[in-house]
């Protein structure tokens, strides 16, 4: 006569058995991957040895808190800002036409060297006569009409509102 | 002249337009939404779903259509239509339309778990490519609702799209949600506006699932499914800010919101499987992260349900991750259980089985199957009785349920399976549902019904002693006597031909029997049947009358037919019923016996009864037992075998000596439980494989741990014999196997020599021997493929049965004359007619849903529910104690005082954590006289009363307890009437009157 029990004697694995199941896994898997595995060890060392381990060690542990003191950080204004100028420049940087600012780099080398030469050769006051000759010099026509037409579009970009879709 | 007619139907069925300068050819009848997506260009759209159609609500579809700004979703397609999907102003309005959405909804999607890759909302912003909101975010002044267990509703995301109204109204037709428009801040409101845990919500998910945003989330997702939703709160609000304040427009938001999302796709696993519970056949994905289950994710390919679940499906999983589990094989030394390995569980097998086979021979020993367990598993369990054990002593739980039904399909039409699918049930005018509670039972299924009632006036006609949820919505309800049904069935059955409307060509063409069986209802008067059923006679007449009339008609019996003395004639009536009136072999007509279990129909296919091999090839027929002796290289034995009534009674008799039964709790669920019972503490050996150590289990030498279903791959078959495929989402829990490879196990101790590496070979081996899975292979069922037997060898399945014939070798179906058999009578001092029966929340009794906290949060424990008037006669209120009792046993349960029962009418839930509450302890063992199906819904009790108050055992919580607020749906008329919306399409009337 076989009554209903429910009582389960659960066998728990003694801690030799699971030492050994344990050690088992790992060998199979550095077995598996045995050169992960050395390259593994040798950067955990070169950390430890830069002391790098306990640093990375320490923020995990207190992750929450370090994360919370970096966002305190981040939500003040001065911060916020420098957020958005760093983020808005890298996406100015990114609208450039990378060979007219290749162009206009050069343009802006080429100039300075000139400037250089010319300045440091005569240093009395420009008057406005001479200031009209310069103005027929073709190299110094060109960067005009350049400078003009910049500051037009750059007008015109200030006065339109975003748009999308 | 037959190509020219072609031609103008294909041209009458297809529609010509332009979009955007291109012409498009569609169906007639789609939208202009389907006819842009059509040409694979993307186009916004966030409240229409394809489950659900148009809404309306939103206006991101808006385009230009003849020059007028229109709703995409919901114009359908015209001939010559101009579209212009680019056109400013259409672009503009879309633009317009979803600023006010985004003014609704703050975007933290990187920090959001529904950041998974289909957040429409997300996906939607990015395809417009808008950088910037021209309305900030305005916080609503409504707080998160977190009261339901399962799921929660975070108004401040909610962009009032009204998918799940819409979902809820008329996908799942429980009429719970809608949007509270007349307020100054409209909002989802659950009911008339109570928390969602007191509402009527019966947690199917539905809502959740539709939800575009993350406003309606599965609690289970939360702070698991992202890399960085799981931060503190206060941290995680404020990097929320200086995301907003830093803004540098939405698409490099995005970008961040990708990657993160990326990085999800690493460890969250999305894996297909087949639901475990009902037999409706639910497919969807399931989400986990490592062992912890995120939620389940349905998928518009099911082809059973699509987005729909039931509470149980979307869920009732946390049981496999419960510490219950068992993990190692059990060995009784004494009075307890001990943990052994799996080798020595096995010896202790081998040894006493083949202990016993010497002594008492082969017959001494029988097994039974499962109808959880897979189809490849049932396959291995027969092959382990016959092939490997010489007995057909093999059987599985349909015997509990379905097995009148599928004997009355073989008498009559020949194939023991639905006639048809669910689809037929929806496509029907006419759906007569006797004895079954699909609301609670077959909930996806009842959802199409329930639909088709609401959106197209399908009609519903309920035979059944209690008024479930079917019947009060129900456009007609009859309360026919217990046992009674073949009665009245046959009375309507009768008067139809007395009338002259019966299917006069059908009958004459295609049935046989015609004659004989007229003269075997000749009893059946309406006057017999009214005072036989108790009913009147203007209700059979008005049941015969809407047949009569509707031109489509199905018919779904569950239990309430089965479970009786009489159940296979019951059904059998039905049977003749839809011949007489030629109600099959058409769409939208048949017969429909609700499966109960994931794959009771698979376990019948695969041979678990002992007359039938796999693909119900008899034992025996010489030449088809033949052709297994041939595949398994072996000897079938040709003694008939026991079924599962029959071995109790053997082990009773001192006959049967030992028992392996996998994944059944024969204790709690076989009628009259303490005559099993006294079976079990009988037997000389008994092995129990289980994913619990469930009643059953107690009584075992030996318990096998299984894995349930989400642990192993395989195939289910539901009840519209329907193969689908599951895959592995979990590894198996300790030491616990899939019961296929258990099986296995056990077989080679006994020289079997198997050498099965996965499902799929054995699934293979059954089907090239199986006449009726002759094409079906894994790679037809791959994903969500499916396959509807019978399967041809070219892999065309048979979702609608007989359009060429019945299965029998005339081609021609039988009406097969039957009588009633009275119900049991016991003493008279039994005076309250005893039912039982499902509930919604947990499958059965409890085994794997009272493990699932939120639903046993729900329904704590079982109950009786009696009439307002029989407590009014005893002097008990809500939570009295009584004790019932019958001539077979008694249980203790507390009252719940209800109008779904009336007069002496009791209803006891299967469910039972403890043994003095299973229903099964009352009932008696007598069964059907054809398929030994107990008796289960015939039996009479009485009623003492212990406490005559106390607490209520339906607690709040319980979605019996709430007021349903009934909508048409999600009423955008109101949203539109609202003085605070500009209307972003050109407005028809205004046109017409200017």
């Amino acid at each position: 006569m076989a009554e209903p029990i429910r009582v389960i004697e659960r066998r728990e694995e003694t801690l030799e058995e699971r030492r050994q199941r344990v050690l088992e896994r790992l060998a199979d898997a550095v077995v598996h991957e045995e050169r992960a595995a050395e390259r593994l060890i040798q950067l955990v060392a070169l950390a430890e040895d830069k002391g790098l381990l306990p640093m990375l060690t320490a923020l995990l542990e207190r992750g929450d808190r370090v994360l919370a003191h970096v966002v305190d950080l981040l939500a003040r204004d001065e911060y916020t800002s420098a957020l958005q100028n760093a983020i808005g420049l890298a996406q100015a940087l990114g609208k450039f036409n990378p060979d007219v600012l290749a162009k206009l780099v050069d343009g802006l080398a080429g100039g300075l060297a000139d400037a250089n030469e010319a300045t440091a050769a005569d240093r009395k006051p420009l008057g406005v006569f001479e200031l009209l000759a310069l103005l027929k010099d073709p190299n110094v026509s060109y960067a005009i009409r350049f400078l003009l037409r910049f500051l037009s579009g750059m007008g015109k970009a200030l006065q339109s509102p975003g748009s999308s879709d | 002249m037959i190509d020219i007619r072609t031609e103008a139907q294909a041209e009458a069925r297809t529609v010509l337009l332009e979009i955007d300068g291109k012409t498009v050819t569609v169906d007639r009848g789609a939208s202009v939404l389907d006819a842009i997506l059509s040409t694979g260009q993307e186009h916004p759209h966030v409240c229409y779903h394809p489950a659900l159609g148009p809404i309306e609500t939103c206006d991101t579809c808006i385009v230009e259509i003849d020059g007028k700004l229109m709703r995409a979703c919901s114009t359908p397609v015209e001939d010559g239509m101009q579209v212009r999907t680019k056109s400013v102003a259409a672009r503009y309005a879309r633009k317009e339309a979803m600023d006010r959405i985004l003014k609704n909804h703050e975007l933290y999607c990187t920090v959001c778990d529904n950041n998974n890759g289909n957040c429409v909302l997300h996906n939607t912003v990015m395809q417009m490519g808008v950088e910037h909101q021209a309305y900030p975010f305005t916080p609503k002044p409504y707080e998160v609702d977190m009261s339901n267990p399962f799921y929660r509703y975070d108004p401040q995301q909610c962009i009032l799209c009204g998918r799940c109204v819409e979902a809820c109204q008329n996908l799942q037709v429980s009429e719970v949600l809608s949007i509270a428009w007349d307020r100054e801040v409209p909002r989802v409101i659950w009911d008339n506006d109570v928390p969602i845990n007191e509402s009527s919500c019966v947690s199917c998910g539905h809502c959740v699932t539709v939800c575009p945003t993350n406003a309606l989330m599965e609690k289970s997702m939360l702070g698991e499914a992202g890399f960085l939703t799981g931060i503190e709160k206060p941290t995680l609000d404020k990097m929320i800010d200086i995301t907003k304040k830093v803004e540098p427009g939405y698409s490099s938001i995005f970008v961040v919101s990708e990657i993160e999302h990326e990085m999800r796709e690493a460890r969250i696993r999305k894996t297909k499987t087949v639901c475990t519970y009902c037999g409706v056949g639910c497919a969807f994905d399931v989400w986990t992260k490592d062992r912890h289950i995120l939620k389940v994710e349905p998928q518009m390919e099911a082809p059973v349900n699509q987005i729909s679940t039931c509470v149980k499906g979307k869920f009732g999983w946390d049981f496999v991750n419960s510490p219950d589990r068992l993990t190692k094989p059990l060995v009784r030394k004494g009075d307890r259980f001990v943990e052994v390995s799996w080798d020595e569980a096995l010896d202790v097998i081998e040894r006493r089985i083949k202990d016993i086979q010497a002594k008492h021979g082969y017959d001494a020993v029988a097994f039974i199957s499962s109808s959880k367990a897979t189809n490849e598993e049932n396959y291995l369990m027969q092959k382990l009785a016959r092939a490997v054990m010489h007995t057909n002593n093999i059987d599985n739980c349909s015997r509990y349920c379905q097995s009148p039904a599928t004997e009355a399909l073989r008498r009559t039409m020949g194939l023991g399976g639905d006639t048809g699918s669910i689809k037929d049930l929806e496509l029907a005018d006419l759906v007569l549902i006797v004895g079954a509670n699909p609301a609670e039972a077959h909930p996806v299924l009842s959802t199409r019904l329930r639909r088709a009632q609401k959106k197209r006036g399908q009609k519903h006609i309920v035979a059944d002693v209690r008024r479930n949820i079917m019947a009060t919505r129900a456009d007609l309800f009859i309360q026919p006597r217990q046992g009674t049904d073949l009665v009245w069935l046959s009375a309507v059955t009768k008067y139809i031909i007395d009338q002259g409307r019966h299917a006069e060509a059908f009958l004459r063409d295609r049935v046989n029997g015609f004659d004989e069986y007229v003269k075997s209802l000749e009893k059946f008067t309406l006057d017999y049947a009214s005072e036989v059923c108790g009913l009147r006679k203007e209700e059979i007449i008005r049941v015969a009358e809407m047949i009569m009339e509707a031109e489509r008609v199905a018919v779904c019996w569950a239990m309430g037919v089965t479970q009786h003395r009489g159940g296979s004639d019951t059904s059998t009536a039905i049977c003749n019923l839809l011949l007489v009136t030629g109600n099959v072999a058409r769409p939208g007509t048949g017969a429909y016996p609700l499966r109960g279990h994931n794959n009771v129909q698979g376990a019948g296919d695969m041979g678990c009864a002992p007359p039938f091999l796999p693909g119900y090839e008899r034992v025996d027929n010489e030449a088809e037992r033949r052709k297994w002796e041939k595949l398994w290289g072996v000897e079938i034995p040709t003694t008939p075998g026991l079924n599962n009534h029959q071995m109790v009674d053997a082990i009773h008799e001192g006959k049967l000596k030992a028992m392996y039964l996998c994944g059944e709790d024969m204790a709690v669920v076989d009628a009259n439980a303490n005559y099993v019972e006294d079976a079990f503490r009988k037997l000389e050996f008994f092995v129990v494989q289980d994913v619990f150590l469930s009643k059953t289990a107690q009584f075992a030498d030996v318990v096998l741990p299984a894995a349930p279903s989400l642990e192993k791959e395989g195939t289910f078959t539901n009840t519209e014999r329907r193969i689908q495929r599951l895959y592995r989402v979990l590894d198996p829990l300790g030491d616990s196997k899939p019961d296929w490879e258990i099986i296995q196990m056990v077989a080679n101790r006994f020289g079997a020599n198997w050498h099965y590496s996965s499902p799929r070979e054995i699934f293979e081996e059954m089907a090239s021997a199986a006449d009726l899975f002759r094409g079906a292979s894994y790679d037809r069922l791959e994903g969500y493929q499916s396959l509807q037997w019978p399967v041809l060898p070219d892999g065309s399945d048979t979702p609608l049965l007989y359009t060429d014939g019945f299965a029998f070798p005339d081609k021609k179906a039988r009406l097969y004359p039957v009588d009633w058999t009275p119900p049991i009578e016991v003493g008279e001092e039994y005076d309250l007619e005893l039912n039982n029966g499902r509930l919604l929340e947990h499958f059965h009794e409890g085994n794997m849903t009272s493990r699932v906290p939120g639903i046993h949060e729900k329904v704590p424990e079982t109950f009786v529910e009696i009439s307002p008037e029989l407590a009014k006669e005893r002097g008990v209120t809500d939570g009295a104690l009584v004790r019932l009792v019958s001539p077979y046993g008694s249980i203790k349960v507390r009252v719940t005082v209800t109008d779904r029962v009336s007069g002496k009418h009791v209803y006891v839930p299967l469910l039972s954590h403890a043994d003095e509450e299973a229903v099964n302890r009352l009932t008696s063992s007598d069964h059907d006289t054809v398929t030994y199906t107990p008796a289960y819904k015939e039996m009479r009790v009485r009623m003492e009363v212990i406490q005559s108050c106390g607490e209520p055992p339906v607690k709040r919580g319980n979605f019996r307890l709430g007021k349903p607020n009934p909508q048409p749906g999600v009423n955008v008329e109101q949203k539109w009437a609202r003085k605070d919306y500009v209307p972003l399409v050109t407005d028809r009337a205004l046109v017409k009157e200017g």
